[in-house]
């Protein structure tokens, strides 16, 4: 895949191209205790890396790839669990016009309906002026672990139209088969609605083809007044059509989807900005249900002072009152980070108190304190923290964490033909 | 509505608009990459700050990052992923929507304690309780079955 991109970018590459490398690698330390009563001592490694080749900033071909894996230094860890995968690697295309985009390989694909990493081909255009036309098609990386990837298929596209400045209305569909059996085919539609005084709606529902049953309809407005922006929301949700119980789906939503419950969200976020730096905000939101619970309510409450770019102070406080103690807890937050270029410190501290002990404890305390530094005009950072937390699954935690971040960016003149 | 009611309704709809198209004049066409907000000297500003509030050929004021802005984003993904493609590359979106990462994304990125991530500090504990109240958001992430591999060694 790799060889052949490179070999399919060798001819177009009439202007300079550009490498970009991303390296994350991250070593992390803490102890666990094994079912048997055995401690372990984990020290699991980690390399997440990121690869763009090509014309990046410009129109043409590019290959684009990410992925992580994991080698455990320490005792084992996570044994059961696959320790890598390929997050996506295609080739996009970009004609000269800007009115074609076309991407093929492992990829993630946001689409109204879809926004799923798929094997395959996706392309976009506005060929037709003021439409946006776009269709993927594939098979679902989701499924391979679900009889093998024999017959899976996913396909769908999107239609869209815009006048700017008044409205973007778009229609999407998509359909996904399991070895060889429909698991999911949904319709849907995504609006933006513009106002006078700069007020917006903006919305999404989908429809079900499988369950023939509206899944959701979420809308949202937004009011800007001044150095205030109100927005309140509605989501409604029916269980039955929005979650699935077939082979793309999984544990815990399957008995949900049975449950023939609905839920409606309604509330508002709301932003008070009285200067450059400080901001306020606040959340609510009410949940109302068919069934098993009764009406329920989320608060939040952020306040953030900001002194210069990357130094800010944050604050947090939210509540969560369920339709009983089982469900409710308060949580309190408060965080720093400090430029200090070079480097930076920075400190977290999370509480939460549940209103019904969770396995006999009704609190979970999180702090984590961390710095870092740069080196090399800042293609290489450093970064480390130590992280404590006493909780209803650990009475005491401590757990370290070294990252390595190294950033390479070349480009290849030598790559320019000269006619 | 009928879903069948719906279908007709929305191919008249598309239709109309098609004829509407082709008398509109359109051309704008998104750059390939927009400058970087670092490169500028910025590191998460609204929209609006460098770009105003005009609403042609492009809107700047729906893209503007509020601090609710992971909460909230989908409504403006779902329609044009194009636009967060300006800045973003899709290994950005990764951090938090891989299908598989491992790693919740406040712990790869414990130290950028700035950042508003889902799942924050302790998670196992709480996510009872919002994954009760509200499903439908654990669903989008953890519905299928690799990215649920994290979930069944307790949920089967
Ligand atoms: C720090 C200032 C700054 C911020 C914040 C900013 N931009 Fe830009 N933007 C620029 C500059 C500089 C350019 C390139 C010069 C130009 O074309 O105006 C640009 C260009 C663009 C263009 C192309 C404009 C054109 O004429 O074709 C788009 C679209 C765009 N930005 C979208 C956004 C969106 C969406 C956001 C918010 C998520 C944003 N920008 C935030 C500075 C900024
Ligand atoms: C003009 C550039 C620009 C555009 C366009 C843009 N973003 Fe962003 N976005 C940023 C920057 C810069 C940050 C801060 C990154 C950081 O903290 O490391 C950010 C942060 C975010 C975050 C929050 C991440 C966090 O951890 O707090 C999300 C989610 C996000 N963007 C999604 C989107 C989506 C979805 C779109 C498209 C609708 C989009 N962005 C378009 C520049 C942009
Ligand atoms: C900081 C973590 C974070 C990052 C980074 C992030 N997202 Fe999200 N995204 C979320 C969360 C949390 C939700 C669920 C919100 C909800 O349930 O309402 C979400 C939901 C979505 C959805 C709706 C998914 C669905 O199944 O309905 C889309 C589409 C989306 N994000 C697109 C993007 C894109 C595109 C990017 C990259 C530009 C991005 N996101 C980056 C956290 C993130
Ligand atoms: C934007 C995507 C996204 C959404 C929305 C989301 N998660 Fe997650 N979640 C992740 C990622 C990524 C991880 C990292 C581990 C992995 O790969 O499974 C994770 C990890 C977890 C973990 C393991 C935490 C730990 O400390 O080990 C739990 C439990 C969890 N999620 C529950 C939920 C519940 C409950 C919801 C709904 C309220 C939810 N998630 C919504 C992306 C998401
Ligand atoms: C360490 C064990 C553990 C892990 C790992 C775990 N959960 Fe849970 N989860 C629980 C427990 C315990 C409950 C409460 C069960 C009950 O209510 O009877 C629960 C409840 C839930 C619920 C509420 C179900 C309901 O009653 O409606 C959801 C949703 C959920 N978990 C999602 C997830 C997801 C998604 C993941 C993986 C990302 C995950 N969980 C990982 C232990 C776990």
């Amino acid at each position: 895949m790799l060889a052949a991109g490179l070999l399919l970018l060798m001819p177009s590459a009439s202007s300079a191209a550009d490498l970009h490398v991303t390296s994350d690698t991250i070593m992390r330390g803490f102890d666990r205790q094994t079912a048997n009563g055995k401690k372990l001592a984990a020290v699991p490694a980690y390399e997440y890396l990121q690869l763009d080749y090509g014309n990046l900033k410009s129109t043409g071909l590019s290959l684009h790839a990410n992925g992580w894996g994991r080698l455990n230094l320490g005792d084992n860890y996570n044994d059961g669990n696959n320790t890598g995968e390929l997050l996506h690697a295609y080739l996009q295309y970009v004609s000269p016009g800007r009115d074609v985009l076309v991407r093929a390989g492992r990829q993630y694909v946001f689409e109204g309906v879809a926004r799923d990493n798929i094997d395959g081909i996706y392309a976009k255009t506005d060929l037709v002026p003021a439409v946006v036309l776009s269709a993927y098609a594939g098979s679902p990386v989701t499924l391979d672990s679900s009889n093998g990837r024999k017959d899976d298929l996913i396909l769908g596209g999107k239609i869209s139209h815009s006048r700017p400045g008044l409205y973007d209305l778009g229609a999407s569909y998509k359909y996904v088969a399991d070895n060889g059996r429909r698991d999911e085919e949904s319709i849907g539609t995504d609006l933006t609605l513009l106002f006078p005084g700069a007020a917006y709606l903006l919305g999404h529902s989908a429809y079900n083809l499988v369950s023939g049953g509206w899944k959701e309809h979420s809308y949202e407005l937004r009011l800007p007044l001044k150095q205030f922006t109100i927005q309140p929301f509605f989501q409604y949700f029916s269980y039955a059509d929005f979650f699935n119980n077939r082979n793309n789906s999984a544990n815990p939503f399957r008995f949900l989807q049975g449950s023939d419950n609905s839920l409606t969200v309604a509330g508002t976020e709301a932003f008070w900005y009285p200067s450059e730096h400080q901001e306020y905000v606040l959340r609510f939101k009410n949940y109302d249900y068919d069934k098993r619970f009764s009406n329920s309510q989320l608060y939040s409450l952020l306040a953030i002072w900001k002194w210069k770019i990357l130094s800010e102070v944050g604050a947090e406080f939210g509540r969560m009152q369920g339709n009983d103690a089982e469900n409710s807890y308060y949580l309190g937050r408060g965080y720093f980070f400090w430029n200090i270029s070079p480097g930076f410190i920075t400190a977290d501290l999370m509480y939460v108190n549940y209103d019904k002990a969770i396995y006999a404890k009704n609190s979970s305390l999180f702090t984590s304190v961390g710095g870092g530094t740069k080196f090399f005009n800042d293609a290489l950072s450093l970064k480390l923290s130590f992280d404590y937390s006493n909780d209803p699954y650990f009475d005491a935690d401590y757990r370290w964490m070294l990252k390595l971040n190294y950033v390479l960016d070349k480009t290849f003149a030598g790559a320019v033909r000269k006619n | 509505m009928k879903p069948l009611g719906y279908i007709v309704l929305l191919t008249a709809v598309l239709l109309l608009m098609l004829l509407v198209a082709c008398t509109a004049r359109n051309a704008y066409r998104l750059p390939a990459t927009h400058p970087q907000l670092s490169e500028l000297g910025e590191r998460r500003e609204f929209c609006t700050k460098c770009h105003g509030f005009k609403k042609e050929p492009f809107d700047f004021e729906r893209y503007n990052h509020t601090s609710l802005f992971t909460d909230s984003h989908r409504l403006v993904a779902y329609q044009d992923e194009r636009v967060c493609a300006l800045c973003h590359s899709q290994t950005f979106c990764s951090d938090c929507h891989a299908t598989r990462v491992e790693l919740k994304p406040s712990l790869k990125n414990q130290t950028e304690n700035y950042r508003r991530v889902q799942h924050r500090g302790d998670y196992l504990a709480r996510h009872r309780i919002e994954g009760r109240m509200d499903p439908t958001s654990c669903f989008r992430c953890h519905g299928n079955p690799k990215s649920s591999q994290t979930c069944q060694s307790c949920h089967g």
